[in-house]
């Protein structure tokens, strides 16, 4: 999960979204003036409400002998520190730490491949908008990311993958 | 004094009688509030990170350069 914003300094609008490794976007939430930080953003957004109603499937699951119930987005640092999130190490004490931060920030990538691969596909999300409305731009952006789930499903199989965990 | 008697519910003597409320929690509100509560430990959120922080070492450990 990630977020995706224009240059600093001029006024950007932030889409949330998640993305898996085949760049299948999941989740994507748009709108929210770039003045907002990254948690009021999470806030607004739809992406937990499923969850907070009690109405989001459950995964049971083992790590490291222990069980888990609630599945996670890889995060980046910025993303409060809920079961839901594994973020990046920031302090690296170990090498255990170090390998972990390795391998969280290298699949972590996906949603930055996700964007890299959508801005070029549309000319039109890659430009500064030309329009003032964000109703229009939220449209736009969502009509981009059908395409682009529609384009992936259709090339998906032509994707080097690797599934090594 | 006089103008207080304007706010009271017509048929005025009813007023004494107070309306039925209850204290309790709703169910769904509880849970609602669990479930959120749950969504946010840190705690649980620590112990995962520290749990795939050994997962990778164990797997991945002796590959490393």
């Amino acid at each position: 999960m990630s977020i995706y914003q224009g240059d600093k300094g001029t006024t950007t609008v932030i889409l949330e979204a998640v993305a898996s490794h085949d760049l299948w976007i999941w989740h994507a939430f748009f709108g929210c003036p770039g003045t907002l930080n990254d948690i009021n953003v999470l806030d607004r957004s739809l992406v937990f409400d499923d969850v907070e109603q009690g109405k989001a499937s459950r995964v049971n699951y083992f790590v490291n002998q222990r069980p888990y119930n609630m599945t996670y987005y890889l995060a980046d640092g910025i993303y409060p520190s809920y079961p839901t999130f594994v973020k990046s190490i920031r302090l690296l004490q170990s090498e255990p730490d170090k390998l972990f931060a390795k391998y969280q920030e290298g699949c972590r990538k996906d949603i930055e491949r996700a964007f890299g691969v959508l801005q070029a596909r549309f000319k039109i999300i890659r430009e500064p908008a030309r329009l003032w409305d964000t109703a229009d731009l939220g449209i736009i952006m969502r009509s981009c990311i059908i395409l682009h789930n529609m384009i992936d499903e259709d090339e998906r199989d032509t994707y080097a993958t690797f599934d090594q965990f | 004094m006089q103008r207080l008697t304007n706010f009271e519910q017509p048929g005025g003597s009813g007023s004494s009688t107070p309306q039925p409320y209850s204290t309790e929690v709703l169910p769904a509100f509880a849970n609602h509030v669990r479930a959120r509560s749950e969504l946010r430990d840190l705690d649980v959120h620590h112990e995962l990170q520290a749990d795939l922080v050994k997962h990778i070492w164990t797997k991945f450990g002796m590959y490393r350069d």
